[in-house]
């Protein structure tokens, strides 16, 4: 009963700057172009991303053609 | 043991890197096999296909822009810029709820985090829309499936968050072993009407394609991102750990500035 009571040890909260959300939003936009984009956003270039990519979609479980 | 951001941002990008080289390995001597079946299985069928003069569309019909070396580069490639973006993003929501994480540890609570966020992003998406290898996806319903995909991760990371506050809430309500019942089958419950609720995929699989194939190829790909997630999550885990211990111990000469 006690161990279960201490599963939750407090520590000190840390601030995160604006500017690390902002790189995630960048990292996370970079890995949909990777991974998803089948052209919603690019018009022509989707291909060349789909095609490079194929493979690593396949293997990452994202859907592929 | 208190971190900065940067400490915290520094030894997840750390760990990152060698997960995405490791899952790139991985992705290599594990998942090409299956891939490259897949595509000389893909092949045959649409040659048949033609010579049936049924007119079946094929996305290898077209001129191929990459070579098949230059995709298994691609994927090789997708596999590490994938881990270490994930390892920026893991780290930086790490850091942000690393307060109101359950463990007595840093390992524990980035171990936790890597779990969540597998079953969310990986699991949960692999139950309701496993992957496929080549030769089984239709081109034309890869929007409709892209959608499905983004859907079902985003409805599993709310109601993370959702059993997250529901946890919360329950606190001092409930006593503890009761709390983690009671939101351990409200967990249960939540995915599994998620999973039933949610469309099937637009796509038949071709019953040419043998099941033994596409089973292989689906339990090869969810073990590359059991993979990733373990290894952010021990990878990081044991970074803080270290550096909470080297603190402690004194052998870190910067024990006067939280890293």
């Amino acid at each position: 009963m006690v161990a279960v009571a201490q599963t939750h040890v407090p520590v000190a909260p840390v601030r995160v700057p604006l500017l690390a959300w902002m790189a995630v939003m960048v990292g996370l936009a970079a890995v949909y172009l990777m991974l998803q984009e089948n052209g919603a956003l690019l018009a022509t270039s989707w291909e060349t991303l789909h095609e490079l990519f194929h493979d690593g979609r396949h293997a990452l479980g994202v859907p592929c053609h | 043991m208190s971190f900065t951001y940067r400490g915290i941002i520094t030894r997840a990008l750390t760990a990152g890197l060698p997960v995405g080289v490791l899952l790139a390995g991985y992705m290599f001597f594990v998942v090409e096999p299956t891939i490259d079946e897949a595509i000389t299985l893909e092949e045959q069928l649409a040659t048949e296909a033609e010579h049936g003069e049924q007119g079946g569309h094929h996305h290898d019909e077209e001129e191929a822009l990459f070579t098949r070396s230059e995709q298994v580069g691609g994927g090789v490639a997708a596999s590490v810029i994938y881990a270490v973006v994930l390892s920026a993003v893991f780290g930086t929501v790490l850091a942000a709820t690393r307060h109101r994480l359950p463990g007595r540890s840093d390992l524990m609570r980035s171990v936790w985090l890597a779990a969540v966020a597998f079953g969310c992003v990986a699991l949960v998406p692999a139950l309701k829309y496993p992957a496929n290898p080549p030769a089984v996806g239709d081109p034309d319903t890869v929007g409709q499936r892209t959608v499905q995909w983004l859907v079902v991760v985003a409805l599993s990371l709310l109601l993370a968050w959702a059993l997250t506050r529901l946890s919360g809430l329950l606190r001092g309500r409930l006593d503890d072993p009761t709390r983690v019942l009671a939101v351990t089958a409200a967990t249960v419950l939540a995915f599994g009407a998620l999973l039933v609720a949610l469309p099937g995929t637009p796509d038949e699989i071709d019953q040419r394609v043998p099941a033994a194939l596409v089973w292989d190829f689906r339990l090869r790909s969810i073990g590359g991102l059991a993979l990733l997630w373990s290894g952010l999550g021990v990878g990081l885990g044991w970074l803080l750990e270290r550096h909470g211990r080297r603190v402690m111990d004194g052998t870190d000469d910067r024990t006067a500035a939280p890293a």
